[in-house]
């Protein structure tokens, strides 16, 4: 990515130029929206959530001090609005359909319909996982930060983060190789 | 089927990413609140050089700058210690050139005077060194002088002492004294040996002086200093009454406390009186014979009669 521009651009809309936070804007806010709608399942509240970053991110600017890069701080930032708003909410993780009418859109000519049906299940599958494991899926895989980032974004150390990830893929793995419905995994998942 | 670890992070990558409402980009734009940071106005230095770069790495700066300076410093001091050395060379190797010429009233002749002669300066050293030999010689005279001296009073020293007849009246009165001191400590001991037999034989003195061989240190105080006819014993196994200087008058005796005033022990040369109480009474046999009452055969010493006690300070 572009984390230099980005941390001038932040630079730059921390002294008022509003030029550059409307760079900022057109970088990250799909990118933010995208990984709010996974988590919440449902538009309305993602664009709320993100709305909600972005105001954060103006007021905290001028504390952003560049030790690491503007993507992974305002992941952080994104990362905390939702759980808050998980906190003051309580909502279950959504469910299959919604992974697998994705899936059904995206055009991929490539692809068997049994690959589709396998990525739609472990799409739902990384739902299951435990809070700590999903985020860490999610802002590595499906955002495309790097570990630090990740780790950043988080407020963890990088070892944790790779750990986390492991364990997600062990999981995920197992849950393939065993029928849930009959099996208890040896990875319980935390009531969310 | 059961998918490999890298085909399930290739699936994950690949994931779909939910576009966002046409207008959410337009609200954020008006949701835009900046709050401008008018906190400093930046230089150029720190439009070149982050306040995050400097706030990374001046923990790493701040010693290497305090390390820098440090060997600026040292290096400082090293080149003005070589220069305060070389000063110094400079002053020895020129010290003597300065002292060398001796300026004499023979070889200055004038205050235009500017070449010294040197064979002027050759007899002027001649000279001086001569009065140095001069000097010495009187002070070799000086200590052989003070050397005889004490040859003299060393001499005089080890020579016999030519006292007057006072001065050897004085000198053997003092002697004497000093003999009737040890004698009246001799008796003290005596008379304290004899109380501590009696204290472990039942109150009950002892009968004679070879008995009290525990509690006397040595039989050399059973000879009376002055007595000059009796050897004192090397040890108790050779000790015999020609070793004894002193009479002993109470031997065996009972209840000896309640006779303090009984006579314990005489020396006849000085005349000294140890009695049961265990006090000595110097020369009270010479010179006040009269205190010395016999009754039932025991001696006692009473000097104011009608009491029956003695009054004079024992020692």
């Amino acid at each position: 990515m572009d984390a230099p521009t980005a941390n001038h651009l932040a630079e730059a809309a921390r002294r008022g130029d509003k030029a550059a936070a409307t760079r900022l804007i057109e970088l990250f806010y799909e990118r933010i929206y995208a990984f709010l709608r996974r988590l919440t399942g449902n538009d309305a509240d993602a664009a709320d959530l993100t709305q909600r970053t972005f105001s954060r991110v103006w007021q905290a600017l001028p504390t952003f001090a560049g030790r690491s890069t503007f993507s992974s701080w305002i992941h952080g930032i994104a990362h905390h609005v939702y759980v808050d708003w998980r906190r003051a909410n309580r909502h279950e993780p959504r469910s299959e359909e919604w992974w697998n009418a994705r899936v059904a859109t995206q055009p991929a000519p490539d692809e068997t319909a049994v690959h589709n049906d396998l990525a739609a299940a472990l799409f739902a599958s990384v739902d299951t996982l435990d809070h700590d494991l999903r985020e860490a899926v999610h802002l590595h895989y499906y955002q495309d930060l790097s570990l630090q980032e990740t780790a950043e974004a988080l407020g963890v150390a990088t070892s944790t983060v790779k750990y986390r990830l492991r364990h997600a893929l062990a999981q995920l793995q197992w849950q393939f190789d065993h029928d849930r419905q009959t099996l208890k995994s040896p990875y319980p998942a935390k009531a969310t | 089927m059961k998918p490999s670890e890298q085909e399930i992070e290739n699936l994950l990558r690949r994931a779909p990413r939910p576009a966002p409402p046409p207008a959410l980009k337009q609200q954020l734009a008006d949701q835009m609140n900046l709050t401008s940071t008018t906190t400093a106005p930046h230089s150029a230095l720190f439009d070149q050089m982050p306040l995050a770069w400097w706030r990374r790495w001046w923990p790493a700066l701040a010693p290497a700058a305090v390390s820098v300076a440090c060997a600026v410093v040292i290096t400082v001091q090293q080149a003005e210690i070589s220069r305060l050395k070389e000063a110094g060379h400079t002053a020895t190797s020129a010290a003597p050139t300065a002292t060398t010429p001796l300026i004499t009233p023979t070889t200055y002749e004038g205050a235009n005077a500017t070449a010294i002669d040197p064979s002027a300066a050759e007899q002027d050293e001649i000279t001086r060194l001569r009065e140095r030999v001069k000097q010495l010689t009187a002070e070799i005279s000086q200590l052989e002088q003070t050397q005889k001296e004490n040859e003299e009073l060393r001499r005089q020293v080890a020579a016999p002492p030519t006292l007057t007849q006072e001065e050897i009246d004085a000198l053997t009165k003092a002697k004497e004294q000093a003999l009737s001191i040890r004698c009246i400590n001799n008796l003290k001991q005596f008379g304290l040996a004899v109380r501590i037999w009696m204290l472990d034989n039942n109150e009950v003195l002892p009968p004679d002086t070879l008995s009290m061989s525990n509690e006397l240190s040595t039989p050399k105080i059973l000879v009376c200093p002055a007595d000059t006819n009796r050897p004192a014993a090397r040890d108790w196994a050779s000790f015999t009454t020609v070793n004894l200087s002193y009479e002993y008058l109470a031997p065996s005796a009972r209840n000896a406390d309640h006779e303090p005033t009984r006579v314990l022990s005489r020396c006849p040369i000085h005349g000294h009186v140890g009695l049961c109480d265990g006090s000595v009474h110097g020369q009270v046999a010479r010179s006040h014979p009269e205190w010395l009452i016999e009754r039932d055969g025991k001696l006692y010493m009473e000097n104011d009669p009608q009491s029956g006690q003695s009054t004079r300070r024992p020692r």
